[in-house]
């Protein structure tokens, strides 16, 4: 290979190029700051990719919990399976590899400066920002459901103490107890979680509380993975849980924590344990600037995931439209790792790639049982032939070994989001 | 002389780093998406993709593509990519997710 040749001048003016830029080169990553708002599946996912293709991009990652609690296999803890200390991640790895972690909450943007601002006051300033806040509930969308009557009907869809006080109750349940689950309307997170949680529930009482029951009250008239949950259901808890549509009981309008009474258009259901999961939107960073045009989630490019509403800012996971994608932890990690190339080549003036993106939904249905949904996406749109869900009556062996890779899964992307 | 070893150092390090030149290939945004369930190392009962013998790739994901191996998800997924693509997924899990 030939040497490169540089003549005298162009060495010089090289040298002294280098000998001016060197301490910003030492001090500052130049390439540019990516500030991420939200340590989850999006954003954790995002600030490991990006340390990990792109070391001359600075990483701040913004979370206000010390430790992230998954919500995927939280309804393992209620199922008895698990702990919640299992599924709870620290960001010490990210933190070594060069993540520059802000303990606090992000309350305030401004796109003209281009930082984001704190609730203890400090202003952090950005090139690209990385919002991925997850969902909020939707207080006060059912009547009388705010975030006092959350704490004696959990809604148990934010993973933490949610999930323990749900846990607690369902242990402190008499046998022969009803727990009520309210379903939400669409869109949610986690569309099969509601019926997994129901199962894995199942699961829980049929070995100690066998004369329960379980009374789903849904504001839909269908859900993911229905024929596949409902097999199952006749399988392994029949008789234990019992769907009832928006068909058949009108909207759900309003609950007393006092009474433990769930009320819609045409009944009032009585429950001993009450998971009422709320209709949801956006975490609030997601709605500042208008950013969701009033609808309750952020429209992204869906090649860049970069706001249509303000430049410079991009929206990841459950509070991003992403067309045909659900709204999962497994999405939001597709969607990090294709943004960490994305905000590369934008910060550098390099080509923006058109990937395929991914989610699979594993949902267990028992501790043996497991069931799976997935899709392969480009752009907004799903790719044809590569939708659909477990085949029905596919035996016990076929179930067992979903039960196995959605465990598999779990501990591959947790790692992978959060180091060993 | 030393103008000329000042200028290599400089070239140096403005050289793409293994992991940087990875963003100019499209084969890595495509394959990272695989690794959150098959992952990048031994630990996971979903098999490891990373260091695949080219052709067992290939022949596996046209099995899936034609109904011909058993799966749980990949029948489905793999309808996702062409023939091209699975031609690179190949040699670049085969080459330890290097681009070649």
């Amino acid at each position: 290979m030939p040497m490169i040749e540089i003549t005298r001048r162009t060495a010089i003016k090289l040298t002294a190029a280098a000998l001016v830029s060197a301490p910003a080169v030492l001090r500052a990553q130049e390439a540019g700051r990516v500030v991420i708002v939200g340590g989850g599946f999006g954003g954790a996912s995002l600030a490991r990719r990006l340390r990990a293709i792109a070391p001359d991009i600075s990483v701040t990652l913004i979370e206000k919990q010390p430790k992230f609690v998954t919500c995927p296999f939280s309804n393992a803890v209620l199922g008895g399976l698990r702990d919640l200390a299992s599924i709870s991640f620290g960001y010490d790895t990210l933190i070594a590899e060069g993540v520059e972690l802000i303990a606090g909450e992000a309350v305030e943007i401004d796109p003209e400066a281009r930082s984001v601002t704190l609730a203890d006051g400090e202003s952090v300033s950005y090139d690209r920002l990385v919002l991925s806040p997850g969902v909020q509930m939707m207080w006060d969308t059912i009547e009388g459901y705010d975030a006092a009557a959350a704490e004696i009907m959990p809604h148990a869809w934010e993973a933490g103490p949610q999930t323990q006080l749900l846990s607690n109750q369902l242990q402190a349940m008499d046998d022969g107890g009803v727990v009520l689950i309210a379903s939400p309307p669409n869109p949610f997170r986690c569309p099969p979680g509601p019926y997994e949680r129901a199962s894995l529930i199942a699961h829980y009482l049929s070995t100690h509380k066998p004369r329960s029951k379980i009374l789903i009250v849904d504001a839909k008239d269908s859900f993911s993975k229905q024929p596949q949950f409902e097999e199952a259901w006749a399988e392994l808890y029949p008789d234990m849980i019992e769907w009832i549509p928006a068909g058949m009981t009108g909207r759900i309008a309003s609950v007393d924590p006092q009474a433990m009474t769930l009320s819609t258009d045409f009944d009032t259901f009585s429950a001993d344990v009450a998971n009422v999961i709320p209709p949801q939107k956006a975490g609030a960073i997601a709605l500042a600037l208008g950013l969701d045009e009033g609808r309750g989630y952020c429209s992204v490019d869906p090649l860049t995931f970069e706001s249509t509403v303000v430049p410079n800012i991009h929206i990841l996971g459950d509070a991003a439209i992403m067309g045909a994608m659900p709204k999962s932890g497994f999405s939001a990690n597709s969607q990090a790792k294709a943004s960490a190339h994305a905000l590369v080549a934008l910060l550098k003036n390099q080509d923006i790639a058109d990937p395929v993106l991914l989610n699979t939904c594993y949902s267990l249905v028992g501790p043996d049982y497991g069931i799976s949904v997935s899709g392969a996406y480009r752009g907004l749109a799903e790719i044809e032939g590569t939708g659909g869900a477990s085949p029905l009556g596919a035996g016990g062996e076929m179930h067992e070994q979903e039960a196995r890779d959605a465990v598999s899964w779990y501990a591959t992307i947790t790692r992978e989001m959060f180091g060993a | 002389m030393h103008m000329k070893l000042a200028a290599l150092v400089l070239l140096a390090c403005a050289a793409p780093t293994g992991a940087f030149a990875q963003v100019s290939c499209p084969v890595a945004i495509d394959a990272q998406a695989c690794s959150s369930c098959h992952g990048t190392d031994d630990q996971s009962s979903i098999p490891r993709l990373m260091g695949m013998d080219r052709d067992a790739f290939v022949a596996a994901m046209e099995a899936f593509q034609l109904g011909e191996r058993d799966s749980t998800i990949m029948g489905r997924l793999a309808a996702a990519y062409s023939a091209e693509d699975i031609e690179a997924l190949a040699d670049y899990f085969a080459a330890d997710g290097q681009c070649l």
